[in-house]
């Protein structure tokens, strides 16, 4: 199967070959700049080929790969964000002379290419090996930090530990599918003749969860927060976006974009609910901004769970907003901590650090604002229309509870960005220290490009949007050892009445 | 020529983001230049498009589409313009109103440091405002009306160092605000009836019946209390007189002239559903008499110069809603254009006289002004003289006569069974005329006439004064594009908003027309023998209790006197004051019932939900890794079981 049939989207290979010349070149001499051109060469390149492949996918769909508008499009949200957060940690790592780290752009290679491995993939393998190296290279870049060594050492041992933990039951779980099954299509497993249904229903509950964790739904989003706050700014960022489209990918290549099995309903249901309502409320006392960013992350996940749990006309078209809203906007939060961290000592953590910001730097804090509402849903950003979208979703298949909670979660959502702007706004005393000009170029055009994306998707969501609708997903069809005829559709199509 | 009608809002937009954008680095007086100048840019524009319109070079109404902003199943939206009459009269007053107002601000702020900020807002509202007249699209509208309404909010606490401005400012966004949430839920009914909120498609579907009358009757009533919140007529009617804290300037542009005009200009717009809403135009009625019949009431006890002007915004503003109740809206956006004419000439001089006499506002406090200042005298006398509608010679005359005829005629049917008597509304109306002139003219004689009590200082600078002159000189000749037939057959101004309207002022008694002339003489009479001559009792700082009984030997003037001062309206006060209490003690109970306690049970989870998530976050590896075992064995125990 795996011989005689070799389908590959472009961007791996391109992005394996990145890295192993920037391991070449790092073994030959050490250089930050010269690695993290690599590291841009090589995003740049496999933009590029993002929608190019070796090979023709087996006709009968058998591959390990496969390539289509869902795929791409996630990939190419991927490599941008990715381009940005390299961005985002160029200062950091050139002025950072005394402790070259040539390890960082390696290990974002890395991760990108899990990431993109996992959005690609077509079989267990692959999606097992992307989210695995995808983790391992988080684990590093999440202790790569030099000072405030002992926080970022401990946030990097608990992501090690839970993601240990929830790659086992992601495992588990495929074995057990494979066992059932036969298979290792990356379909929900439809029992072989001889093996109890049940077991199936077990093998997608537990790989269910293991996505889970690694989306952050509550109760499997502990490790977030913490390992968020202890993360550098960027790298914070690529957790809370790049990991996360990439996961939430799989997600909707797993089950399909159709209705879920009966049996999950009730599960996903109680997990959208909590996610919100967790997320939020968890994010309402939070006065590090790394840690409410967090927060707020998960919320959004639990937003988009809604769209993903909503199959109808609106979904695609949710989902695929939605991810470059939340992406742009949670990039944008992220760029302008970093321009504005070195300031405020604590990498810009504390949200009373950023006293008064209107007054000293008004161009960062009106973007930081646009960001903020963007996040919270308010009309002239383009995160009013994802969540528009969210909510249309919801309205058509009549998800009342959910719609609910998601007013409810956008309501003590703006308690909590709207009093970011409040602290910002708030001139009375003057800031801890007066915010150093220095030159920043990078990070400014990154600041304004993200400003205007949020705002022209806003204002004028129809040209800017509606190019990326519909991003089809293609459904792996399901297979058993027997070969007998695919039972998938029979799962699919039942419509049960929601658990709550 | 299509493509000048977006640069109508484009030049104050762009005023605004280059003032903001420049964050302290434009000083004042350049910010005010600019802001006058995009201002005036503007007028010119609408100006070009009005002359396109008279020589026939564009047809209207005339529609510029600038993108489509949505569009799911069921609902569009598009942010569109279009150009009618009645919009392009609303750009002349919001755009050559504003450049007087703005010219008038350079030389009224040019000693305050944060001048720059006062012409952002100022531009930002005048874009605002237009966009909100030349919407095509109820929810463009809407953008502008909470566009006014923030910059409304801004101004009113420009000088936030006071708390009471502050306090002031909140007032007005809270009350108004109610105001808009009901707007919302209207525009909203219309959207779910219609799919689409277009002025153009509602109208049609309102007169091809394809709505239901609830629905209509619903949406107008609705719609009717966002216009009511935004022109404070009652019961929202408090906001503006604190509203006075602003600046003068704002208070003149958006206080009096445009912004608590947006209502009257809204419903005149969709003068098509209310007249298919009869409830809805008797009520717009009933309210807009009380209304001005309250608040000139109160005009008339008031000591602080820009709260008599404001109260009497207040009530012209009724004449307008009384207007529209009977179906006249082209007698309404007529009174508009000559209100915003004199009463921004009136807050203009105020201002200047205010800032000559050191910021003192008690008018009994003035007196004898006319002698340091004769030309503003001369400015608000002709102000005062429009407000009062002296006949023939003044604007506000032709527009009020206008709207009386119009109420003689009038019939507005609350139920089938209960009919309000135009008469009736006539007579009331009348009696606000006469009211009004007894008010504004007790004004002019307290300040200007009599002994001075603060000597004046300082010059009014010519960017004060001419602005004055322009208003004063539009104030007496912009009445004369629509006549009465009896005077003089003119009707530029009905023959130009409704081409295919009948005729106004059709053959009616001429005896009305004389009560509406002689009317207000007969105010400004009175309110000379009362406060004219000079008599030392009623120029004195008003105390409470009595003392001026014996000294008017006149019955029927004592009886007003009584009234002015003390009686009357203070027991009308009163009682009004006494059922709001109780209404608002009913209302708290209510609240306490229901409200409150939802509202603390909503913290309740709020702050215990955080609490436990907080708790469940102790930063400890094995609990994590805990809790994800039991979500597991949880999610793994509820899909067996189901």
């Amino acid at each position: 199967m795996i011989g005689h049939d070799i389908f590959l989207p472009a961007p791996l290979p391109v992005l394996s070959a990145g890295t192993m010349v920037m391991l070449l070149a790092i073994a030959w001499r050490r250089s930050v700049i010269r690695s993290l051109v690599i590291a841009v060469v090589t995003l740049l390149a496999a933009l590029v080929s993002v929608s190019h492949a070796f090979g023709t996918p087996p006709a009968d769909g058998t591959g390990l790969f496969v390539q289509d508008r869902w795929a791409i499009y996630t990939a190419l949200l991927i490599l941008l964000s990715v381009l940005c957060i390299v961005f985002m940690s160029w200062r950091d790592l050139v002025r950072d002379a005394a402790h070259p780290t040539d390890e960082y752009p390696l290990l974002m290679m890395l991760g990108t290419l899990g990431a993109t491995s996992m959005v690609f993939s077509a079989s267990y393998m692959p999606f097992f090996l992307g989210v695995e190296i995808l983790g391992i290279s988080l684990m590093g870049l999440i202790a790569s930090r030099h000072y405030r060594f002992a926080q970022a050492t401990e946030a990097a041992m608990k992501y090690l530990i839970l993601s240990g933990v929830s790659s086992a039951i992601l495992l588990f779980g495929m074995g057990l599918a494979y066992g059932v099954s036969g298979s290792l299509a990356f379909v929900p497993p439809v029992a072989a003749a001889g093996f109890a249904p049940s077991m199936a229903q077990v093998a997608t509950v537990m790989i269910l969860a293991g996505m889970f964790f690694k989306l952050s739904a509550v109760p499997f989003h502990m490790w977030l927060p913490d390992v968020m706050e202890g993360a550098p700014p960027p790298i914070a960022a690529f957790t809370a976006v790049t990991a996360k489209i990439a996961i939430f990918a799989s997600l909707v290549r797993y089950f399909g974009a159709g209705p879920l099995p009966p049996f999950m309903q009730g599960v996903i249901y109680a997990v959208i609910i909590l996610t919100i309502m967790g997320g939020n409320l968890l994010a309402l006392c939070q006065n590090s901004l790394t840690r409410l960013m967090a927060c707020s992350s998960i919320a959004h996940m639990g937003y988009l769970l809604i769209a993903f749990f909503s199959p109808g006309r609106l979904q695609g078209g949710a989902m695929t907003v939605y991810l470059v809203a939340y992406t742009v906007s949670t990039l944008g939060v992220f760029t302008i901590i970093c321009a504005c961290a070195p300031a405020m000592g604590q990498d810009g953590n504390r949200i009373t650090a950023w006293k008064g910001l209107f007054a000293t730097n008004p161009l960062p804090a009106t973007a930081m604002s646009v960001m903020l509402l963007s996040l919270a849903g308010i009309p002239p950003t383009i995160g009013f229309f994802a969540k528009f979208e969210i909510a249309g979703t919801g309205v058509e298949l009549q998800r009342d509870v959910l719609l609910l909670v998601l007013v409810i979660g956008s309501i003590i959502g703006l308690y909590y960005y709207l009093n970011i702007i409040r602290v910002m706004m708030n001139g009375g005393v003057a800031p801890s220290l007066p915010i150093a000009r220095q030159p920043q170029p990078e990070l400014t055009a990154l600041t304004i490009v993200l400003t205007i994306i949020v705002i022209m998707g806003g204002l004028f969501p129809g040209p800017a949007l509606y190019p990326l609708l519909p991003a089809t997903v293609k459904t792996m069809p399901a297979r058993n050892l027997t070969g007998t005829p695919p039972e998938a559709p029979i799962m699919k199509t039942a419509i049960a009445p929601p658990a709550l | 020529m299509a493509a000048l009608l977006p640069l109508v809002v484009v030049w104050p937009l762009a005023a605004t983001v280059i003032v903001f954008l420049s964050a302290g680095r434009i000083k004042g007086r350049s910010a005010g230049i600019l802001a006058t100048g995009a201002v005036g840019l503007s007028a010119m524009t609408g100006g070009v498009l009005a002359a396109g319109f008279m020589s026939g070079a564009v047809t209207y109404p005339l529609h510029v589409t600038l993108w489509e902003w949505m569009r799911v199943p069921g609902f569009s939206a598009t942010i569109a313009f279009a150009l009618d009459p009645v919009s392009l009269v609303m750009i002349a007053v919001v755009t050559i109103v504003g450049f007087l107002i703005h010219l008038y601000a350079i030389g009224y702020m040019a000693a305050d440091p944060g001048s720059a900020r006062f012409f952002g807002c100022m531009t930002l509202f005048v874009a605002a405002m237009l966009v909100l007249v030349l919407a095509s699209d109820l929810l463009c509208l809407f953008i502008g009306w909470e566009g006014v309404g923030l910059c409304s909010y801004l101004l009113i606490g420009f000088w936030y160092d006071s708390p009471a401005n502050t306090a002031a400012a909140r007032k007005a966004f809270y009350i108004t605000r109610i105001g808009d949430v009901a707007m919302l839920c209207g525009l909203l009914m219309m959207a779910t009836a219609t799919a689409s909120l277009q002025i153009d498609g509602l109208l049609f579907a309102v007169t091809a019946g394809q709505l239901s009358p609830a629905v209509m009757t619903g949406s107008a009533l609705l719609l009717l209390t966002g216009a009511l919140a935004k022109s404070a007529q009652i019961p929202f009617q408090s906001w503006l007189p604190d509203a006075m804290a602003g600046p003068t300037p704002t208070s003149a542009l958006i206080h009096a002239a445009t912004m608590v005009t947006a209502g009257v200009y809204l419903l005149a717009r969709l003068h098509g559903l209310f007249a298919a809403a009869a409830p809805a135009m008797a009520i717009m009625a009933a309210i807009g008499m009380l209304t001005l019949l309250v608040a000139a009431c109160t005009a008339l006890v008031q000591s602080d110069l820009k709260r008599i002007l404001a109260w009497s915004t207040i009530s012209q503003l009724g004449y307008m809603y009384l207007a529209l109740g009977v179906g006249a809206w082209q007698a309404a956006l007529f009174h508009l254009v000559t209100h915003a004419c004199f009463k921004a000439l009136l807050f203009l001089c105020a201002g200047a006289i205010i800032a000559r006499v050191d910021h003192e506002q008690d008018i009994f406090r003035m007196g004898g002004l006319r002698r340091f200042m004769p030309g503003v005298t001369a400015a608000f006398v002709i102000g005062a003289g429009a407000l009062a509608a002296l006949p023939l010679v003044t604007a506000g005359f032709y527009s009020k006569e206008m709207i009386l005829s119009a109420v003689w005629r009038g019939q507005p049917v609350l139920t089938p069974d209960f009919i309000l008597s135009g008469h009736l509304l006539w007579g009331g109306a009348l009696f606000g005329a006469l009211l009004t002139a007894l008010y504004i003219f007790r004004c002019v004689f307290l300040v200007f006439y009599g002994q001075e009590k603060t000597v004046p200082t300082g010059r009014t600078r010519w960017v004060m004064a001419v602005p004055l002159g322009c208003l004063a000189f539009l104030s007496v000749f912009v009445g004369c594009v629509e006549m009465p037939g009896d005077i003089a057959p003119v009707h530029l101004f009905t023959r130009f908003v409704d081409p295919a309207g009948m005729a106004f002022h059709p053959h009616e008694p001429v005896w009305l027309l004389l009560a509406g002339a002689i009317t207000p003489v007969a105010g400004a009479g009175i309110a000379w023998i009362v406060w004219g001559r000079s008599g030392p009792v009623t120029r004195t700082i008003p105390e409470t209790g009595g003392g001026t009984d014996d000294l008017l030997p006149v019955m029927p003037l004592r009886f007003v006197v009584r009234i002015t001062r003390y009686d009357l309206p203070d027991r009308l006060a009163a009682a009004a004051g006494w059922m709001t209490r109780a209404t608002s003690r009913m209302m708290m109970r209510a609240r306490r019932a229901a409200l409150h306690l939802a509202a603390e049970r909503t913290a309740m989870v709020g702050r215990e939900g955080t609490v436990v998530l907080v708790r469940m976050q102790n930063g400890r590896v094995r609990w994590y890794a805990g809790w994800i075992v039991a979500g597991l064995g949880a999610a793994l125990a509820w899909a067996m079981l189901s």
